[in-house]
């Protein structure tokens, strides 16, 4: 009696377990219209779930499961979690189709050199020809490991362009010309101004995210090339002249009451009134920011906008490598890289529900006549259900074939691609490092960097004190070891180059 | 099934089975979920010794993938700071498991000692709350005592025309900030255990003593601390199993993750998490917790040993 009960047991733990790996497979049978099959893409992408998402999938499918049978299954992941889950979800081999990937989370050098990413090369001469076309070949560029496309780049801005963020009230009040303001230094004086004649007011705002102005690729958090080096001399960012005289500024900023006091620990707190921030720009950035403000802001670029592996892998979607439809999964991405319906009802929801459209004005559309990506319509956003459905815009995809909402201007994407034209390439630019060898170096980076990073940039430390020290523990670590490894990789690839 | 029932002794096997069938059927539901979810998995220490790559669904990956050795348990002690953050761990644990058995054990003597029972199940209940809050929760009203320059501390110093002190850069303040805010929160808690056996010691031992004329102190000395004894040392030896863990939110959120205060923040699992983010490796990760609990589990052999050896009465196993 009691054996068997026992037997069962275990029988039922193996079934549990059992089922639990095979949960894999998509629904089969279905067809469409045009008598294909319907299959099924899991798709998931970071943000927040959206209560309206299921209507919108809804619709989606319907457009799909016609045009090509496809049928999606997005899932969506929270900011803070995504990173995370998506590790779980890649490495135990879980179902899933397509994933947002970039060089800030759910790394995509990191997945691609695991294996987790379909090589995507060939279906891009066939099903994804149209888009391959479309998009910008230095994304695709950007998008190569050894040669090779992983993911499909969604189009934005493709260079790392820091900017400093003044509120416009004090740049009126006082007269200050801040067009010709780029550097840290050239800051000063106004900082001094702001600080005496306005008490009130923090003349440097700075967040716990804020790094200091940085003239460097860091390929690997701190070692990196210099902007301009065509050279290509892998060095410590600590090491580099200009930022110990940046740290040193900050350092002089902070002692004499030009930035807030709990830089090195502080989230973004809106009601602080700031005279200037740093934030990353890109084209009419300042309606942006000013929209999350509440007030007026205007912007002035620090440096060169650079382009870096990391700030042209901003976004991309990745394709399992066990995908069981690749062709399927790349001709739904062409398609939505080539459907303005498509991308916008994922974009923006549902006409006549979550937004609808408006006829811009006259002049703009002249003005704006002969630019690409110009389109002849404008959205409304529909105040009351907008927070139903309010996906970030370059999530799902590229964004120069979404239309512009009412308060942007028409030829906002025209900009952008101007932005991106004019964007200089870092000389490491395509370099992919692989830290492979170096990787028990590596992980002890982090705990340095984070323990003296955030109080050195904010000037909340004595650079005198506190660098040497830095310096001291990265040597300990193995920093040198990092820097030898990275030389002789990038010393060959320029060969080959 | 058919066993001598002559040898009392040594009963066979399905004897016992037999003899003991109510208990181990009560045992079962818990006995399967460990074996799903703490022995099945148990063979997934396995990816601590390899380079995971993937090649396929988890098991295939993880079979196919190269056999690297301890390599990944290199990058614990790979940094400069190794020994410090060590030290942190212990040191901090080692002060926690002393604090949470003196400070709960006082106070739940004291809370059975209330006359007014409804007063102290107040007591006991306002305790117990802050046990439910979490650290993040923690850490923003720590933040209200402690901002730089709108805290309460900072606050009064300066009506006393001191100079407010910057305390997420000063570390000097924190390891006594640490080790109160871990008693304030840990301490209802730990009490309800210590009060819960002390309500289930046989009165008639007190009325006994009271008829020798033993003193309120004297009872608590000769008849509490004694039958204590048993949950005390249960308790110590299982908190000893932890000491190579440290309670991530404790070390990480309070301090709000400031980098000068590392040197005295900094413990193991900070330390993984920090070094872990940048590179995802899962064999490092795995690496890293197959080392915390084979240490803790050496740790409570030993403790146990010891136990036993002092009075095997106590002892856990």
């Amino acid at each position: 009696m009691m054996k068997l009960k026992k037997i069962a047991a275990l029988g039922l733990a193996l079934v549990m377990a059992a089922t639990s790996l095979t949960a894999c497979g998509g629904k089969k049978g279905e067809t469409n219209e045009n008598g294909e099959e319907i299959v099924e893409l899991t798709w998931y992408q970071v943000g927040d779930t959206q209560k309206d998402a299921q209507k919108v999938i809804e619709k989606v499918n319907e457009y799909t499961t016609e045009k090509i049978g496809v049928k999606l299954n997005i899932i969506n992941v929270g900011w803070g979690d995504y990173n995370q889950k998506m590790q779980v979800v890649i490495n135990t081999g879980d179902k899933w189709d397509m994933c947002f990937t970039c060089s800030w989370a759910n790394d995509y050098l990191q997945n691609a050199n695991k294996g987790a990413f379909l090589e995507l090369d060939e279906y891009l001469e066939k099903e994804g020809k149209e888009m391959h076309d479309l998009v910008d070949p230095r994304f695709w560029e950007a998008a190569k490991i050894g040669g090779v496309t992983y993911g499909v780049p969604h189009e934005k801005e493709i260079g790392s362009c820091p900017m400093w963020v003044f509120t416009k009230e004090y740049v009126d009040k006082y007269n200050i010309p801040y067009q010709d303001i780029h550097t840290l230094e050239d800051l000063e004086p106004w900082l001094k101004l702001i600080h005496e004649k306005e008490p009130d007011v923090v003349p440097l705002y700075l967040t716990k995210d804020y790094t200091a102005p940085t003239y460097m690729d860091k390929i690997q958090d701190p070692v990196g090339i210099e902007y301009g080096d065509d050279t290509l001399t892998v060095k410590n960012v600590f090491e580099t002249e200009r930022m110990k005289s940046t740290l040193k500024t900050m350092r002089k900023y902070y002692t004499e009451g030009y930035v807030n006091k709990d830089a090195a620990t502080a989230s973004d707190d809106k009601s602080i009134k700031r005279f200037v921030t740093k934030g990353d720009g890109q084209p009419y950035a300042e309606l942006i920011w000013g929209k999350d403000l509440g007030y007026e802001v205007v912007a002035t670029e620090i440096m060169d906008t650079q382009i870096t592996n990391a700030s042209a892998r901003g976004a991309l979607t990745a394709i399992n490598k066990n995908c069981e439809h690749p062709e399927k999964a790349v001709e739904f991405l062409n398609l939505m890289y080539t459907d303005e319906y498509l991308r916008n009802l994922l974009n923006y929801g549902i006409e006549g529900e979550h937004y609808e459209f408006v006829e811009p004005a006259k002049e703009e559309i002249q003005a704006a006549e002969g630019k690409e990506y110009v389109y002849d319509k404008k959205v409304r956003l529909n105040e009351e259900t907008k927070k139903d459905y309010s996906v970030p815009y370059w999530v799902q995809g590229g964004m120069f074939n979404t239309y512009v909402l009412e308060n942007e201007p028409l030829d906002k994407w025209a900009a952008f691609k101007e932005f991106n034209d004019a964007s200089k390439e870092a000389p490491s630019f395509g370099f992919d490092f692989d830290l492979e060898p170096v990787s028990t170096q590596v992980a002890g980076f982090r705990n340095i960097l984070d323990e003296f990073g955030k109080s050195l940039y904010t000037g909340s430390v004595d650079p005198d004190e506190y660098l040497p020290q830095l310096q001291k523990k990265l040597e300990a670590t193995g920093i040198q070891d990092v820097i030898d490894e990275m030389q002789s990789q990038i010393d060959e690839w320029k060969a080959q180059k | 099934m058919k066993q001598s029932k002559n040898k009392v002794p040594k009963q066979g096997f399905w004897n016992r089975v037999k003899n003991n069938k109510e208990l181990l059927i009560l045992s079962m539901p818990g006995a399967v979920w460990f074996i799903l979810f703490a022995y099945l998995p148990l063979f997934g220490v396995l990816v601590a010794f390899k380079k995971y790559r993937l090649s396929g669904g988890f098991f295939q990956s993880l079979i196919e993938s190269e056999f690297v050795g301890f390599d990944n348990f290199k990058f614990l002690f790979s940094s400069g700071d190794a020994w410090i953050i060590l030290r942190n761990t212990v040191l901090y644990n080692f002060t926690f498991i002393i604090l949470g058995v003196v400070l709960p054990v006082i106070v739940a003597l004291l809370l059975n000692e209330l006359r007014n029972k409804g007063m102290a199940k107040i007591y006991q209940s306002s305790m117990f709350l802050p046990y439910f809050l979490s650290w993040v929760v923690v850490s923003y009203c720590l933040f209200a005592f402690l901002n730089p320059e709108k805290g309460y501390f900072n606050n009064i110093l300066q009506q006393f025309g001191h100079d407010g002190i910057s305390w997420y850069t000063e570390k000097g303040y924190w390891p006594f900030i640490i080790i109160f805010m871990s008693q304030w929160k840990g301490i209802g808690y730990n009490t309800v255990v210590y009060l819960a056996s002390i309500c289930g010691i046989d009165k008639t031992y007190y009325e006994a003593a009271v008829l020798d004329g033993a003193s309120k102190w004297q009872q608590i000395k000769y008849v509490t601390l004694p039958l204590l004894k048993p949950v005390i040392t249960i308790l110590l030896i299982m908190a000893v199993g932890g000491i190579f863990k440290a309670d991530f939110g404790l070390f990480f959120q309070l301090p709000k993750d400031s980098g000068p205060l590392y040197p005295v923040t900094n413990v193991l699992d900070t330390y993984i998490f920090r070094a872990l983010k940048a590179n995802g490796e899962i064999g490092m990760s795995s690496a890293a917790a197959l080392f915390q609990s084979t240490v803790g589990f050496v740790l409570i052999m030993i403790a146990n040993k010891i136990v036993s050896k002092i009075d095997n009465e106590n002892a856990l196993f």
